[in-house]
């Protein structure tokens, strides 16, 4: 998997570089084709692919993926934050480096005032992606006692099966769902109602 | 060992309020909740404030209610002082209980007050692999081979 190396380091400094380009993004209104620098393999290096903060403060490196949606949500105007999040959110369906800094942070933010066939593109696009995320599941974090598992955090996904119609209390009794598991749950679910 | 178990219930706590700041500065939340930060200090981290429901919880091992009350109020009154209104969060808000392994630990969580979630710790019997017993050959791994001349 390639993620941009701007990603890659300890936490405060992948948010200094990250709220600089989040400015510029914002500033430029280029929320689908912005260019984040240089990718790195992730089996080249060590770290993990974070989908949220760190449970503790560390020293080490990892790929700060949630940062990049927070940094554009902190840096948009207010009454732009939504709206700024959405259009970047669906320019970054397709490529899997962009795509993976959607899976936490407050990329939601981009699906919260959109139409549930919006929110279904957004667990279509995680269903395209699944395979090879599962294949490094193991690098995914923060991992809590020792156990690296996307799924348990994945929360844009998650707020993207609530838009379609599953309340939370019926998504939490199936934790570990894979994405394609998790729509058919949706579309069993609206049947049934 | 509270920084990541508070963190943990608040990801847990964000699954079904995916709105609220996880252990996040003030230097983030109020400037996004349209308040002054010029009158909070903005490196201070409330554990869980939910813009949604316009709430804050404080999180801390049981028996130190007391302290999480008063951390509550305090952020509580630091938000006011920013020009933004919050309240303490309702102990039966979905995503206030429940409970996680941890390295020796079971983590159980729940919210008894409102605005406060503690926690407690107790430990849990870890699998510990043992060697399996049966038939053996010698000469097979694990099995030392019979030194000549010894007894």
């Amino acid at each position: 998997m390639n993620i941009p190396s701007l990603l890659l380091g300890r936490a405060g400094q992948v948010e200094t570089r990250v709220r600089k380009v989040a400015a510029s993004i914002v500033h430029a209104n280029r929320f689908a084709d912005f260019d984040l620098g240089p990718l790195v393999d992730t089996a080249t290096v060590s770290g993990m692919i974070l989908v949220d903060q760190e449970s503790s403060p560390s020293n080490e490196s990892h790929f700060h993926c949630y940062m990049l949606s927070s940094g554009l949500a902190d840096v948009s105007p207010q009454a732009e934050i939504r709206k700024n999040l959405n259009k970047w959110l669906m320019g970054s369906l397709d490529t899997q480096w962009r795509f993976m800094c959607t899976l936490g942070g407050e990329a939601w933010l981009g699906l919260d005032q959109s139409e549930p066939v919006v929110a279904r593109l957004y667990v279509e696009a995680a269903i395209r992606h699944w395979p090879a995320m599962k294949l490094e599941n193991h690098r995914f974090g923060p991992p809590l006692d020792g156990q690296s598992d996307v799924l348990r955090y994945w929360r844009t996904l998650f707020f993207a099966v609530g838009k379609l119609g599953l309340p939370a209390k019926e998504r939490m009794k199936a934790p570990g769902l894979e994405p394609r598991a998790l729509l058919d749950l949706v579309d069993k679910w609206n049947a049934t109602r | 060992m509270g920084t990541f178990i508070g963190r943990e219930i608040g990801r847990r706590y964000q699954l079904f309020h995916p709105g609220a700041f996880n252990d996040a500065p003030l230097a983030r939340i109020v400037p996004r909740l349209g308040g002054d930060i010029s009158k909070v200090n903005p490196l201070e981290r409330p554990d869980i404030v939910d813009p949604d429901t316009a709430t804050l919880y404080e999180i801390k091992p049981e028996g130190r209610e007391l302290d999480a009350m008063k951390d509550a109020s305090y952020y509580q009154n630091q938000l006011k002082n920013a020009g933004i209104s919050v309240q303490l969060g309702p102990s039966d808000a979905d995503g206030t209980m429940g409970s996680f392994d941890w390295q020796l630990y079971h983590v159980n969580y729940r919210s008894n007050f409102p605005g406060v979630i503690t926690y407690s710790l107790s430990y849990r019997p870890l699998a510990v692999p043992f060697p399996a017993f049966g038939p053996v050959e010698e000469g097979s791994a694990g099995v030392l081979p019979l030194l000549e001349g010894v007894p």
